[in-house]
């Protein structure tokens, strides 16, 4: 069991995908920089958006400077993904790298003739000993503490990714949720909850890499899971074509704890996942202020929900549609057999009216909610509602799914 | 967090400030008669803020310098920060046009001057009137000043032909003194805003209790100055991040809680309170651009180099240093606001001219209350004269044999002038706290500020209750992790040693117990936060039965002031080892038998029916071990613990009672443990876990107590080691010297 697990830590992201291209055929870019840069966005939109966005708070600070980094390498797609969204599908760790910076490296620790002698033994994150045996795939821990991780390998409740008989889930008269389901990476013990704290309460961001990882593993196997359900991408039966995600959004922090803290632990997951799943990470929702005014509000929204604690962001539409037609015209490409030649043209050009008639092809947009602790779901819940409503206003309807790094 | 950078010309020159809100410093400025201010930027991450303060150079034609001036200026002293930003930003390709935009987002929009010429200009009054950023936190962010109001600042300084304090001072509208006047022109001022009526309130979103402290603005008019004096009266001698700020806010002063920047702000234009980040580089930048050599910032709390760097949300940096090392006591950061309250000077020694009866030189009668032993009389009575004499010349800081200061003071000072040092050398069990008590009261007698560091906490929680029995009428708080005192207010303070780094320039006499222990040695953090948290003509006072070898040296030096005490409490020798040679442990556990030149021994001390302590080095190898002791002596209690254990307090207890005779443990037991009647045994004494020190602390355990003077001490190894060596030696030599001076009743037993 584990040795699978390790072997899946240890796969490189691009034999990864490799991988997955031969087997599902499903067109991951890997290598063709005409096909990263080229004619997936549009291009048209990319200054406007970029440049556009003026810096108010720190969040939006953030989201400038990786507008910018979008743009930069030449490689990340344009467009309306602007802020914190990052596709991971043309990821180089240069852009947003969460390895810090100058950040900690060996050579710190030794001096240069030390190093050519003796690999260098640096200490466990969490137990502090000197690591002797590395953990493949997880180098800032100890093969004690990784063993000690207790991974949620086949959850029992097919609705909450609980490992043990569920009660909330199978209770009658429960309202149906908003969500499809979720899983989890590991169950929430008390050693699970020391590392969540240092990470969250204490601040310790090389924390966030190892939780990163593990929540890309869960997505994984929240993929071969699902794969092998037969819920495949275009909804006819498993032909081969992997289950795809449209998108990856996390569940926000607030304004405060943003400026308090300096990063939201959830995107920081999601962001092991987007990577683990070459999937855009989109930054769909935002906690909202009672007082902020409302008159930039739609009437619409103003008549809902206002008690929300959630609410879309200003762009979340546009940049929903754009990561789902994207992933509709690689799926195009993917499958030939499925649209006639003459047709490609058309799919390929943006299409104003999208917006309002429905598609064609009802095919529900798949977003994946990312957490960090699964508690009771409400948040979970609260979310997924608020993306179902902005998938209805894209005109598509929406399956949510929910991974989060733990289950308590 | 970001924070605001202006130059403001005084009288006295440029000068560069940091501002956390806007409002207060334009008023302050506007009181005090500048010139003029120029704001370079309204919002930049705190860290760079603090940079380009420190490393200012004012030249005089920067009064006709243009805008752009000023950015070529900001954006020189800021080349290496923006370097590192561009460099975690791009990925190499279109890397000039991105850093262009990046450095507008990042180091604010609004730029320009506020105040010219003795006039408001434009941008000047759009930061008065919206706050320059609208921030939680801010007295004047929560009230909407009108234009009106702006308008009859300008009226009422014209019309009181502002020429300076003495004029301000003569027209009585603004107030007595000179000092009330300026504080009074502002609460004048939110007075006319009242009678004009154009005080607007706008609650700021995420502050609940701004509303309540909104309502306290505009209603009482709670002048700024007192609250500034009541934050700089907590804050002194404190080093504070702005979380523990918050902390003790709402502990000590909730209602300042809401507009806590306008005070703090208001605080340090008076010079009160030290506005610093959390990180920052440690060296001053004089040599020019070319000489850069890229080294790592400095986290200003602890010293140590920081070499983490991630994005931050709330600076808007790709990459904010923190520091891992003192991450326990929260996040120190590039853009952490670092609070320093400055403390009262120094109290005085006596030296220099007599004074009260507590300053003259301390007598014998002092110490008779205490009811000291010859020897900790002795020692005690030189410490004594230690702190009584005056503070000596400014020594360079080479001469002390330690490494000059990571940091340099924001306002350069050649000689240091750094707190003198005196170490007690006293054996295991010799009364080292009894020992300091008269000095604690030398140094309270004198009105000063007392700190008694420790390095874990079990032992603060041991020595409080006896420190304050034997001073019952003052008050004293204990501080370790998670205890409920943490801001209290007290003269005499027992602290672990990380606790430190929450103080600054705060004591006059700090004695640090247990010099050696974990987390000492390996940790110069612990050094830097005591040396940071005495004041510069406080004093040290070092306790120790093992002092680390650099002290060692200087002693033998002769640059250290010490005393030595030789002789235990009770006036007999201490235990000297008795070494035996026998195989490892593991060899043993492995066999599943233990040698005769062990259990010989062993059956000697338990038939005399003594408590025995099995000193191991790891602590897997402690259940292994016990269960083979318990195969040769069925019958007796035997039971192992170590820092892993949860019952290891309760193992202790038993210990101490005598329901256990036999205890197996690891060195967490080496130190600090009293048993009466004990036998110390020492097996693979060889190891490298047990250097000199650490066997010296451990064959303390043995014959503490009046009715045992004479505990057996066995080391057990199949080498015999420098370590073990030296550990004798010392022994013997600490008994030689106690037998010469006559503290011993009984010439040391062989």
């Amino acid at each position: 069991m584990m040795k699978s697990s390790l072997s899946v830590a240890n796969r490189e992201p691009r034999a990864r995908g490799r991988n997955w291209d031969r087997a599902m055929g499903s067109r991951i870019p890997q290598h063709s920089p005409y096909v990263r840069s080229g004619g997936r966005f549009f291009p048209g939109l990319v200054d406007v958006d970029a440049y556009a966005e003026s810096w108010h708070t720190p969040n939006q600070a953030r989201q400038a400077g990786q507008s910018v980094s979008a743009k930069k390498g030449g490689q990340t797609a344009n467009g309306v993904h602007s802020a914190d969204d990052f596709l991971s599908t043309s990821l180089s760790s240069s852009i947003y790298n969460f390895s810090e910076g100058k950040s900690f490296t060996w050579t710190s620790l030794l001096s240069p003739l030390h190093q050519l002698l003796a690999p260098p033994a640096i200490p466990c994150l969490t137990c502090g000993k000197t690591i002797s045996d590395r953990v493949r795939g997880y180098p800032e821990i100890c093969m004690s503490c990784y063993i000690s991780i207790p991974w949620i390998k086949s959850p029992r409740c097919r609705l909450c990714g609980r490992q043990v008989g569920c009660p909330d889930c199978t209770r009658l008269g429960q309202a149906p949720r908003s969500f499809v389901m979720n899983r989890s990476a590991v169950a929430y013990s008390p050693a699970m909850r020391e590392w969540l704290a240092q990470y969250k309460y204490r601040g310790n961001e090389a924390y966030g890499a190892v939780l990163a990882r593990m929540t890309g593993m869960a997505y994984r196997r929240m993929i071969k899971e699902l794969d092998e359900a037969g819920y495949s991408g275009n909804g006819n039966g498993n032909n081969g074509t992997s289950f795809r995600f449209h998108a990856v959004t996390a569940v926000p922090v607030s304004k405060d704890r943003m400026q308090e803290r300096g990063f939201n632990q959830a995107a920081r997951l999601a962001y092991g996942a987007a990577s683990a799943g070459r999937i855009p990470l989109l930054n769909l929702l935002e906690r909202s202020r009672h007082t902020e005014k409302q008159s930039f509000k739609t009437r619409w929204e103003r008549l809902h929900d206002l008690h929300d604690v959630f609410q879309p962001t200003s762009q979340a539409a546009d940049k929903l549609l754009a990561a789902v037609d994207a992933v509709k015209r690689n799926q195009n490409r993917s499958n030939p057999s499925a649209w006639s030649v003459t047709w490609l043209p058309q799919a390929v050009k943006p299409d104003p009216f999208s917006k309002i008639l429905p598609d064609p092809s009802p095919e529900p947009v798949r977003l994946l909610l990312v957490d960090d602790v699964y508690t009771t779901g409400s948040t979970l819940e609260a979310c997924s509602r608020v993306l179902h409503e902005l998938c209805g206003r894209i005109g598509r309807s929406a399956e949510i799914y929910c991974l989060t790094w733990a289950r308590s | 967090m970001r924070g605001s950078l202006y130059a403001v010309r005084s009288k006295a020159g440029w000068e560069l400030r940091v501002s956390l809100d806007l409002q207060v410093d334009l008023f302050w400025w506007m009181d005090r008669n500048a010139e003029c201010m120029y704001l370079l930027s309204n919002g930049m991450p705190l860290g760079w803020a603090v940079e380009v303060r420190d490393r200012f150079k004012p030249l005089n034609e920067m009064k006709r310098w243009s805008t752009r001036e000023w950015d070529q200026m900001l954006k020189r002293e800021l080349q290496e920060e923006l370097r590192i930003e561009a460099r975690l930003t791009s990925s190499g390709k279109s890397r000039d046009l991105g850093e262009s935009l990046k450095e507008t987002s990042l180091l604010g929009e609004l730029r320009g001057w506020l105040w010219k010429e003795g006039r408001l200009t434009e941008l000047g009054r759009a930061v008065l009137r919206n706050g320059g950023s609208r921030m939680e936190g801010s007295l004047l962010g929560q009230v909407e000043l009108g234009v009106r109001t702006a308008e009859k600042i300008e009226a009422m300084r014209e019309s009181n032909l502002w020429r300076g304090d003495r004029a301000r001072d003569e027209n009585g509208a603004w107030g007595e003194e000179a000092g009330v006047g300026r504080d009074g022109g502002w609460e004048k001022v939110a007075a006319a805003g009242n009678e004009a009526g154009v005080w607007e309130k706008s609650v700021t979103a995420g502050n609940e209790a701004g509303a309540g402290g909104g309502a306290g603005a505009g209603g009482e008019a709670t002048p700024l100055a007192e609250a500034a004096q009541r934050l700089a009266a907590a804050l002194e001698g404190r080093s504070l991040l702005e979380a523990e700020l918050q902390q003790l806010l709402a502990e000590r002063l909730p209602g300042l809680a809401p507009a806590w920047r306008s005070a703090v702000q208001h605080a340090h234009l008076q010079g009160r309170v030290q506005l610093t980040a959390g990180v920052a580089s440690a060296r001053r930048r004089e040599a020019g651009p070319r000489w850069r050599r890229a080294r790592a910032p400095r986290c200003r709390r602890c010293g140590s180099e920081v070499h983490r760097r991630t994005p931050c949300g709330s600076c808007g940096s790709r990459g904010c240093a923190y520091c891992e090392a003192c991450l326990a006591l929260g996040r120190s950061r590039s853009c952490a606001l670092l609070l320093r309250g400055s403390s009262a000077g120094a109290v005085p020694p006596p030296g220099a001219g007599g004074g009260t009866a507590a300053g003259l030189a301390p007598t014998g009668s002092l110490l008779d209350r205490w009811g000291l032993s010859p020897a900790q009389r002795s020692a005690a009575g030189q410490a004594l004269s230690f702190l009584a004499q005056a503070q000596e010349a400014p020594i360079p800081g080479a001469a002390h044999g330690r490494p000059s200061r990571p940091l340099a003071p924001r306002r350069p000072y050649l000689t240091v002038s750094r707190p003198s040092r005196f170490l007690l050398w006293a054996v295991t069990g010799a009364g080292k706290t009894e020992m300091i008590f008269p000095l604690l009261r030398y140094a309270l007698d004198r009105g000063g500020r007392v700190l008694v560091a420790t390095p874990r906490r079990d032992v603060v929680l041991e020595l409080a209750p006896r420190v304050a029995k034997a001073f019952p009428e003052e008050p004293m708080a204990v501080l370790y992790g998670g205890s409920p005192q943490r801001w209290g207010d007290a003269r005499l303070i027992l602290a672990t040693t990380h606790q430190l780094l929450r103080f600054y320039h705060a004591f006059d006499l700090v004695v640090i117990d247990e010099l050696d222990a974990f987390p000492y040695h390996n940790d110069p953090m612990l050094g830097f936060a005591a040396e940071a948290a005495c004041k510069p003509d406080g004093r040290f006072i070092f306790l120790s039965a093992t002092p680390p070898l650099p002290l060692q040296k200087e002693i033998r030096a002769g640059r250290l002031p010490h005393a030595k005490v030789s002789a235990r409490y009770h006036g007999c020798p201490l235990p000297v080892p008795e070494r035996i040679t026998m195989v490892s442990v593991e060899l043993c556990l492995r066999r599943h038998s233990l040698p005769p030149a062990l259990l010989r021994p062993l059956r000697f001390s338990v038939q005399r029916g003594a408590q025995i302590f099995i000193f191991v080095t790891r602590i897997r190898q402690i259940d292994a071990f016990s269960q083979l002791l318990r195969s040769y002596f069925p019958g007796l209690p035997i039971e192992g613990t170590s820092s892993t254990d949860s019952g290891r307090t309760e193992k202790v207890l038993a210990f101490r009672e005598g329901r256990i005779r036999m205890l197996v443990t690891t060195t967490i037991l080496e130190r600090g443990v009293t048993v009466p009647k004990s036998d110390v045994y020492i097996v693979d004494a060889d190891s490298d876990l047990f250097d000199e020190a650490s066997l010296v602390q451990m064959a303390g355990r043995a014959g503490r107590s009046k009715d045992d003077p004479n505990g057996k001490v066995v080391f057990a190894a199949p080498a015999w080691t420098k370590s073990q060596r030296g550990a004798i030696r010392q022994i013997r030599m600490m008994n030689t010297a106690a037998y010469k001076n006559g503290f011993l009743k009984v010439k040391e037993v062989q």
